[in-house]
């Protein structure tokens, strides 16, 4: 082992005391380091995240399971495990690549870039390796038990979906390293967020667009042994190792399998020379020296005097957060296009006071969409890398539950209301019926309100107060996503089926949800003063 | 006004604060003393509303820190030992922001931070991000901050830190200034040449414990030595100094 490290120019001592910090750094909420209500969240947070991670194995085990063709099987299997890796890195990632932290506290260290690069890849290497086995686990042993009992096969696959989480990792660190080189630091910060949210988007579009193209019956029969462009796509180099496995040797199978080895030593030796203590020092010059901003006039635009001092404070954060924060301004914008891959996913939306069947399309799924829109933007109000600065609202009179619930209106008002104006176009356009149009907007926008209250009232938190976590930020994202789906298409299905029947329903309906509104907002405000008595704060 | 009585606080185990009763008077300005982890963060905390004691009281200008916060809040400025800012923000911003978490007008918070941030000579910086702020801008930015709505109990931790001589001396005259106009100053640091210089009384807490309290003069003639350093050493146990030197450079020589 000594003699590798040597070979490799990686100080051991270093390296082993340095991964053992970062995954401690990583995991301090979970150790209580930042109190016994973090702790616990992020014990439920993780849990929940690993269950996902678990659950989203199973459908490349039913493609594998169902598939005839076992390069065909693998390659799927190996696309979704590359899918959220990608996902997963991403999100949760970009941030920890991009740190400038390491310079700080390593910069003066006698610690050689070589050592630097092997504790960096180790510690996101790790993470790979965690959400490879959750996500693999079921396509594996399926392949294990598939027509008799088989371990090598599965031993193969096992290797071929952690090579795919190894090769994902090392192409996404790669690209923030080219980024830095190529755009310089100040920019890659820039850039990095543009590239990260195209590359999510392309990652998801891309997802849903294969498994909506591809019903069960098609997969049974789909087949890439005999095709030679099969070979242009990487998932199904790693593939290949199944397939072998599987006693299928030809050069269909061998030189895909040799394509695999390749690209993993050419993305090695891509990263080697780009994630380096020099590259920390890059991205920690941006922490020393701050890019002059233009000045900015006025505190607070003319309009914000109208409002509440809560609301007033929470505006002028959200505002700043908005125009300075790239984290922050990618997540508020990461949320527009799912509004289309849901179009996608329902078709084009049709009117649903006609039949569903007459014209084709199911705006359900724009429901959903806009019920992540609320959800995810009152998370991505709620945690900040700033999240210490949230000592103001504990020593300032201020009402912590008028802040909650500014938070809650400010979402509502500048970013539901609008967006729901743009439906209510889109609707109109396309049911050809505007009172229908506004209508069914209207209903759909009362469903977002009450669940955007729901979580409000469910767990109340200040803005900009609870620190990122990014363990497990993307099972969130994935568990929102798929509790929104089942949630979203329950309520259309109430709508469409039961309110929209008649006038007297629908004015019920209008009736009950405003009375549901108004008592939701009645105990959130009660729950709020008695949860913030007995809080914390965070950045203790 | 700020008092506490048999105040305690525990984390986990360990125990912060251990039935400290101590008073500060309106005029006063507090020197609060204690050597690492003696407990002094953590009073401070519990009176500025960051923490809950396990048990006693705590009271800030008449009101009880537990069962009228809001009231205590809105007479206290705070300086925090850690500046920390919501960032994107610019100085103009932070401090409107503040000003309506103590729900002041407009108008009155925009005068007030136009003329803090001149008396603070950062007139100039007034709409740049606080992120290209250097330390001392930042404490400046805190110290505004915790003045904008006119006090009556400023609660500091380490408040000269960072900020430049000329700073610092503007900042210990207005201190004397905010005294004689009655405020009740609170004022937490490591620095005892500082706090000699500016409190009119003293108190010193160790483990959690209160020690002692008086003027400079009388907190040396009761641990019978010339300097407030020394008095400081041996009220808070810490062996003499040129021993700990010497094992100090004996257990560099071993390494």
């Amino acid at each position: 082992m000594n003699a590798l490290f040597e070979w490799l120019g990686v100080d051991r001592v270093q390296w082993r005391a340095l991964v053992r910090a970062s995954l401690r750094v990583d995991f301090a909420a979970l150790r209580g380091a930042m109190g016994q209500t973090a702790a616990k969240q992020t014990t439920r947070d993780l849990s929940l995240s690993f269950i996902l991670y678990l659950v989203s194995g199973a459908s490349p085990a039913v493609i594998v399971a169902v598939a005839s063709d076992v390069l065909f099987g693998a390659t799927m299997m190996i696309t979704i495990v590359g899918f959220m890796v990608m996902s997963t890195l991403l999100i949760g990632e970009g941030s920890t690549i991009v740190s400038p932290s390491d310079h700080h506290v390593l910069g003066f260290r006698p610690v050689t870039s070589r050592t630097y690069l092997a504790v960096r890849v180790t510690s996101i290497v790790i993470r790979t390796i965690v959400i490879t086995s959750c996500v693999a686990f079921a396509p594996v042993m399926v392949y294990l038990f598939k027509d008799g009992f088989h371990p090598g096969r599965a031993v193969a696959a096992l290797a071929a979906a952690y090579s795919v989480g190894l090769a994902v990792t090392l192409a996404i660190v790669a690209m923030y390293g080219w980024l830095l080189r190529s755009a310089g630091p100040r920019r890659m910060v820039r850039y990095a967020s543009y590239v990260q949210f195209t590359a999510q988007m392309v990652t998801w579009v891309g997802f849903i667009v294969v498994s909506q193209s591809l019903g069960k019956r098609a997969l049974a029969g789909l087949s890439l042994s005999g095709s030679v462009w099969a070979l242009l796509y990487p998932g199904t180099w790693f593939g290949s190792y199944v397939a072998l496995a599987s006693g299928q040797v030809s050069w269909m199978t061998i030189v895909p399998g040799v394509l695999s080895m390749l690209l993993l030593v050419v993305l090695a030796r891509a990263i080697g020379g780009k994630l380096s203590l020099g590259y920390a020092e890059s991205l920690g010059r941006l922490t020393s020296v701050a890019a002059p901003q233009s000045p900015r006039a006025g505190a607070a635009a003319r309009w914000m005097g109208v409002l509440s001092n809560e609301t007033r404070a929470v505006a002028i954060l959200v505002r700043s957060q908005l125009q300075h924060d790239m984290k922050f301004r990618m997540a508020v914008i990461s949320l527009l296009p799912i509004t289309f891959v849901y179009m996608y996913m329902g078709g084009w939306p049709s009117d649903p006071f006609v039949r569903q069947l007459e014209r084709g399309g199911h705006s359900g799924f724009i429901l959903i969409a806009l019920l992540i829109l609320p959800t995810t933007l009152r998370r991505v109000l709620v945690t900040s890398d700033a999240y210490r600065a949230s000592w103001i609202f504990h020593t300032t009179p201020s009402d912590g539950a008028e802040l909650v619930m500014s938070a809650r209106n400010i979402i509502t008002i500048f970013f539901l209301v609008p967006y729901l104006f743009c439906l209510a176009a889109i609707f109109t356009y396309s049911f050809h019926n505007p009172p229908h149009a506004i209508l069914h907007t209207t209903f759909i926008g009362m469903v977002s309100y009450l669940v955007l209250q729901f979580t409000v009232m469910m767990n109340p938190q200040l803005p900009f107060s609870m620190p990122l976590n990014k363990e497990t930020q993307a099972g969130m994202t994935f568990g929102l996503m798929i509790a929104t789906m089942v949630v979203g298409l329950a309520l259309y299905g109430l709508l469409t089926a039961v309110i929209y029947k008649s006038a007297l329903a629908m004015v019920a309906a209008a009736a009950v949800f405003l009375a549901v509104a108004y008592t939701m907002d009645r105990v959130t405000r009660r729950r709020v003063s008695k949860r913030l008595a007995n809080s914390y704060y965070a950045g203790e | 006004m700020i008092s506490t009585n048999n105040l305690s606080k525990s984390y986990g185990e360990k125990l912060a604060l251990d039935r400290l009763t101590m008073r500060v008077e309106p005029g006063e300005i507090l020197g609060f003393l204690g050597p690492n982890g003696a407990g002094k963060s953590t009073t401070v905390r519990i009176l500025t509303g960051l923490l809950t004691p396990d048990s006693g009281t705590a009271s800030v200008a008449g009101f009880d820190v537990v069962k009228d916060p809001l009231e205590a809040k809105r007479r206290v400025g705070y300086v925090p030992e850690t500046p920390v800012l919501y960032e994107s923000l610019t100085a103009d911003e932070y401090l409107d922001l503040i000003g309506c978490l103590y729900h002041l007008e407009p108008a009155t918070s925009e005068s007030r931070r136009a003329e803090l941030l001149e008396l603070f000579d950062l007139g100039d910086a007034r709409h740049q991000g606080l992120q290209e702020f250097s330390k001392g801008m930042r404490q400046k930015v805190v110290i505004a901050a915790a003045l904008i709505h006119r006090p009556e109990v400023l609660i500091l931790d380490e408040p000269l830190d960072g900020l430049d001589a000329n700073t610092a001396l503007v900042m210990k005259e207005l201190l004397r200034k905010l005294a004689a106009q009655s405020k009740t100053i609170m004022f937490s640091s490591h620095i005892l040449e500082v706090v000699e210089r500016i409190c009119t009384r003293i108190t010193i807490i160790n483990h959690g414990r209160f020690v002692t309290q008086g003027t400079s003069a009388e907190i040396c003639a009761e641990a019978g030595v010339a300097t407030l350093d020394e008095a400081f050493g041996r009220l808070t146990g810490v062996r003499d100094v040129g021993q700990v030197t010497a094992d100090f450079l004996s257990a560099l020589d071993r390494a």
